[in-house]
């Protein structure tokens, strides 16, 4: 059963990685004030400090950061992007 | 063994229910609680006055009616597109198909924090180059909108692509050798036979928007949507109207589903029925 369930194990993994990885709501309500995530970090930039292209580089690390990490899932799960939510 | 591990399973089962339900119960017994503060420790009666006050908030129905208006254009938009693609997506083969489908795909994984921040800047900047004054350009209700779309649309292609795999590619050609036009086929065979999975995207999409905060909260310019508006309260204090308002759309949803499911199951009766009836005629039939 595990075997077969496999693809979809790794591609429910990554999904919610990213969900996770992405989620600025959450960290900001439920989250401590000493702790502080790269997206309330990004919004800070964004609305605080409306610097838009300091944020717009600190979205595009986490874009990159996600993306590696994600292709790297993939090849260790051998899973292609093309199978994930199918 | 095999007792205590069905125990076990079961109680598994009920703490996972607990941990999903616990929260939506005690939050919305802080809307009949009269404090002030959203909890049902210490409890001091029942009230509705936080209801009242949520009618009264003019603040919050306004971003209610945002939401609203958002959630709508949301739907009809990924709706449309989704559906395009994933008769599109079907259709093709080979190398192309791959690339499409990872394209479509990859916006649902892109945090959607980077969603919000390119859709600002593309089409402030874009209007900025331009030179134009035009409020398509300027942050806005139409850019969330327009940020939203570009991975829903992604959900609803998903949804409508999984019904068209089942669908027999015969019924078209038959359609097209009797002489129908293509956009015939279309309109009285596809869609008909997606209609399902269409309402379905649809209601997924209208769902996914309004519970959307990350791409909003970058988009919006100034206007307000309930979950940005919630938030802002977050910060300010909340009143248990926010609990009041909350409790509202569970109810709504909770009665949506229970409509749905006792239609779902009337259909399954009929169509039970008719089978039954046909049964029995074939083998009147063959008796004769």
């Amino acid at each position: 059963m595990l075997p077969h369930a496999k693809p979809g194990i790794a591609s429910g993994c990554v999904m919610v990685f990213m969900l996770s990885a992405g989620s600025l709501l959450v960290p900001s309500i439920l989250g401590s004030t000493t702790s502080q995530w790269f997206t309330q970090t990004i919004d800070q930039w964004f609305k605080d400090a409306l610097d838009w292209n300091t944020a717009s580089a600190y979205a595009f690390i986490l874009l990159l950061l996600c993306t590696i990490f994600v292709s790297i899932a993939l090849k260790v799960f051998k899973v292609k992007l093309s199978d994930i939510a199918k | 063994m095999h007792k205590l591990r069905m125990n076990l399973a079961r109680l598994y089962m009920g703490l996972f229910l607990v941990f999903m339900i616990a929260p939506l119960a005690v939050m919305s017994g802080a809307a009949f609680n009269d404090n002030r503060l959203p909890s049902i420790v210490p409890w001091k009666g029942w009230t509705t006055r936080w209801f009242e006050a949520m009618i009264n908030d003019d603040r919050m129905m306004v971003a209610f009616g945002n939401t609203l208006v958002v959630a709508v254009a949301v739907a009809l938009l990924s709706v449309i597109v989704g559906t395009a693609s994933a008769i599109l997506i079907n259709s093709i083969s080979g190398r192309v198909r791959t690339l499409l489908y990872s394209m479509m795909i990859s916006t649902i994984l892109i945090p959607g924090v980077v969603i919000g921040i390119s859709t600002m800047i593309l089409w402030t900047r874009m209007g900025n180059a331009i030179g134009t004054e035009f409020f398509l350009f300027n942050p806005g209700l139409h850019l969330s909108v327009l940020g939203q779309v570009s991975y829903i649309a992604a959900m609803v292609m998903l949804l409508v692509l999984a019904r068209l795999q089942s669908f027999d590619a015969g019924l078209e050609e038959a359609a097209l050798d009797l002489g129908a036009s293509h956009a015939q086929v279309l309109r009285r065979i596809l869609l008909p036979y997606l209609y399902p999975a269409i309402g379905a995207g649809g209601a997924v999409a209208f769902f996914q928007s309004i519970e959307n905060y990350n791409v909003t909260q970058f988009t919006r310019g100034g206007m307000d949507t309930l979950t940005v508006y919630v938030f802002s309260m977050v910060r300010s204090g909340v009143t248990p109207a926010i609990n009041a308002l909350a409790f509202l759309l569970i109810l709504v949803t909770l009665v949506l589903a229970l409509i749905y499911e006792i239609n779902r199951r009337r259909m399954a009766r009929v169509e039970a029925e008719r089978e039954a009836e046909a049964r029995r005629a074939s083998a009147l039939e063959e008796a004769l």
